[in-house]
């Protein structure tokens, strides 16, 4: 009994093992991630800025939306502090906006609702979601 | 009330004078010093670059219009030793990076390391990895005119393809 309980234990640890192995083998390498999340206005012009992330060196960049409240697309795209953008791309729930070949720079994530909405009710205005995602680059 | 409404207006001609002397940007303004001024001129009567400056938070609306002029002088030039390039065959050298009097952050930092990726993908004796610098996703050649001053015109990255 005591040998089979043993036995148990070992074979845990190794599938723990194997598993942490196989998760580090899947990431890819020197990726960096970042989480926010934020409100933007519903009313699908008004600009938010989120974080700001160094991308060094070019690569692939990518802005995921993790979820948002009440329900929304979002398009997004990045600013390096130079002026220079990636291209603007649409993104949902679970969806991930993927850009190749990103040259290195300072990366500010900017966002805006796609179309407007009412999120505020019986409130005057058009009120805001909050906005869940990640930057994944490198 | 006449008091209270008088007061009410005051503080909003406060607020807006306010706000719209935080948008504006000035060739005077000292994060232009030591820069070209043709090319400060030119951003200033850029309709996308200003864009870009007055969508920037106050505390950083220097750093990104001090960025963009630099951006369009490297840009511009580093397009220039592209053609000669290809035209030549041998490698022209790059003019070197603008010195303002008042560097900004986070964009001149920023400029500093691009500027060195820029000239080690000339050093590299590869004339694809410059062409990408100019053409890539993210870079200055997808949107600044190719020619100064010509807002409608192809931008450095079009012209680039078009063989120009």
């Amino acid at each position: 009994m005591g040998k089979m309980r043993s036995r148990a234990r070992r074979l845990t640890i190794v599938t723990m093992f194997v598993a942490l192995a196989l998760a580090g083998a899947l990431a890819p390498a020197g990726a960096a991630s970042s989480t926010q999340a934020t409100s933007v206005s519903c009313d699908g012009v008004t600009i938010k800025t989120g974080i700001t992330v160094t991308h060094d060196p070019s690569g692939t960049f990518k802005i995921r939306q993790n979820s948002s409240s009440p329900k929304s697309s979002t398009k997004t795209w990045a600013r390096s502090s130079n002026g220079n953008d990636l291209s603007v791309k649409t993104v949902g729930d679970n969806g991930t906006a993927t850009w190749t070949g990103v040259l290195a720079s300072n990366y500010t994530i900017k966002a805006f609702r796609s179309g407007s909405a009412n999120c505020n009710g019986w409130w005057p205005g058009h009120g805001n979601y909050t906005w869940n995602y990640t930057v994944i680059h490198n | 009330m006449r008091r209270y409404v008088r007061a009410l207006v005051v503080v909003a001609l406060l607020v807006s004078a306010g706000c719209s002397r935080g948008a504006a940007v000035a060739s005077s303004d000292e994060y232009f010093h030591g820069l070209d001024p043709s090319a400060v001129a030119e951003v200033l009567a850029n309709p996308v670059a200003m864009q870009k400056i007055s969508e920037e938070p106050p505390g950083t609306r220097g750093s990104m219009a001090q960025g963009i002029v630099i951006n369009f002088l490297v840009c511009r030039d580093a397009a220039r030793v592209y053609r000669k390039w290809i035209r030549v065959g041998v490698r022209p050298s790059l003019a070197p990076l603008p010195v303002p009097e008042v560097p900004m952050t986070p964009s001149y930092p920023d400029w500093e390391r691009s500027y060195a990726d820029l000239k080690g993908r000339i050093a590299s004796g590869d004339i694809d990895q410059l062409r990408f610098w100019l053409t890539a996703e993210g870079s200055c050649g997808r949107w600044i005119p190719a020619e100064p001053y010509d807002v409608s015109g192809p931008t450095i990255s079009e012209a680039l393809e078009a063989g120009s």
